[in-house]
């Protein structure tokens, strides 16, 4: 396929680019896995691969190193870029406890038990741009919820970049002028984000569009890195509302923060588009 | 030089004799495979030596759900999906807290080593690589499969467990990415294709 005036195309060139890509050698792996096929067949594979192994020395090494690290030992569930874990130990109090030096400083009138979600858990981000803004931003086309039908275009639009853009869209409470009714995350899959849940009683298995999602239950902590060298460069956020979070078809992980019910988050996550 | 057909037959001989336990015919299926399957893993992961791990325990996962494997249907785009997903899930997971200690301050992929001269080939082809690794996951792996290891669509659909239709439709989509990121951020490359 050429271009225009006869230049070679995207196409072509893609094509020229993989003949010509300069692959490290391909390892000889046939050798490496070599006696799997008996062990597999006679039903007593003792996987012993090296990385195997290094693996899980570093990650064990890792959980004394590293708190960020350790909160991963109780990981639950994976919903697109978001982990849910269950830290063992806590490693800060949680909202039923005084507030975590580590959180961005919740005012001091902030009621962590209110029902809709506190200003401060929101709205203290940085980045706050356009919806417009955002759309150029993001490499993925952003999407807007069409129910309830009042809810018209977001009021607080930010974009984070977290080793990839990440997109949140915030609606207020018509109601309280200083508080958000709904808030959508839309993380591009080159992110990673972590929630700290008290325990497994606030998880619950759902779907979206038939798709895995999962409702996490009131107060937790929840922290987003990027790259692979980064270690959590953002403080953990205080989330004190119910949270739903699925991943679309095309690798999208949406994260739908609301004070409203599980019905109710799911019904307007279906409406997405 | 082996037709498809050939390959597909051959394969499936040595399919039903790996799980019989012999272990040669393995053996001669991954080296048959363990290029494709490394690469890709390369691509994904930017990591000659992830890329190891992955490719290998790909092959170690194949080899236990082989009893399952359906014969008729060919075999790369079957090992294809099993090592794209231990990817994504080694890119997402334990991999990132790993590489945040084992290799704090390297986000770039690993430098590759040229044993000749670097050609204007090499450039054009690392410079596209880092085009598309700007995309998002699921288009650059479209781009993978079609173009770095050539597959068909059928072949694409069969790796991804999608649709053809919808092979086409992402196939699009990431070429229209790819070309406004080429455009807008690799002037370089545009200039290559137009000189």
């Amino acid at each position: 396929m050429k271009g225009r005036r006869g230049q070679p195309s995207l196409e072509e060139q893609l094509r020229a680019a993989a003949e010509a890509f300069p692959y490290p050698p391909t390892p000889d792996i046939a050798r490496a896995v070599r006696g799997h096929v008996s062990t597999t067949v006679r039903g007593r594979a003792r996987p012993q691969l090296r990385w195997t192994v290094a693996a899980l020395l570093l990650f064990l090494l890792s959980l004394l190193a590293v708190p960020q690290v350790r909160a991963g030992i109780g990981a639950l569930f994976r919903v697109g870029a978001i982990e849910v874990v269950i830290p063992t130990p806590l490693p800060t109090a949680l909202p039923s406890q005084e507030p975590a030096a580590e959180n961005p400083s919740p005012p001091p009138a902030a009621t962590r038990h209110s029902t809709p979600t506190p200003l401060f858990s929101v709205l203290d981000l940085a980045g706050e741009t356009t919806f417009a803004e955002a759309g150029r931003q993001a490499n993925f086309p952003l999407r807007l919820p069409t129910y309830p039908k009042d809810l018209g275009p977001p009021d607080r639009v930010f974009v984070q970049d977290l080793g990839g853009p990440a997109v949140i869209l915030v609606w207020m409470d018509p109601g309280h002028a200083d508080q958000a009714r709904i808030s959508l995350h839309q993380l591009g899959n080159d992110i990673f984000g972590e929630k700290t849940v008290e325990s497994r009683e606030v998880l619950e298995e759902t779907t979206v569009n038939n798709r895995p999602a999962l409702w996490v239950r009131g107060p937790h902590f929840l922290r987003f890195k990027g790259r692979p060298d980064d270690d959590f460069p953002e403080p953990a956020r205080l989330v004190d509302g119910n949270v739903l979070i699925w991943e679309d078809e095309d690798g999208i992980t949406f994260r739908l923060e609301t004070t409203a019910s599980l019905e109710e988050a799911r019904r307007i996550a279906e409406s997405v588009r | 030089m082996q037709l498809a057909g050939e390959s597909f037959l051959n394969d499936a001989h040595l399919i039903d004799r790996a799980r019989r336990g012999d272990e040669a015919a393995w053996e001669e299926l991954v080296r048959e495979h363990q290029a494709a399957i490394f690469r890709l893993a390369y691509l994904m992961l930017a990591s000659a030596s992830d890329a190891e791990d992955t490719a290998q325990e790909a092959f170690i996962r194949a080899v236990r759900g082989l009893k399952d494997f359906d014969e008729t249907r060919p075999l790369r785009p079957w090992l294809l999906s099993i090592v794209a997903n231990l990817a994504r899930n080694r890119r997402r997971s334990i991999g990132r807290y790993l590489q945040a200690i084992t290799r704090a301050g390297r986000a770039e992929p690993e430098p590759v080593t040229f044993l000749g001269e670097r050609s204007g080939q090499h450039w054009e082809a690392q410079t596209l690589w880092q085009a598309v690794r700007r995309l998002p996951r699921i288009d650059q792996e479209i781009i993978y499969l079609r173009y770095f290891l050539d597959l068909s669509e059928s072949e694409t659909a069969g790796a991804l467990h999608v649709a053809p239709g919808t092979v086409k439709s992402r196939h699009h989509r990431a070429m229209s990415r790819l070309r406004a990121i080429v455009d807008t951020e690799f002037p370089a490359l545009r200039e290559e294709r137009e000189a």
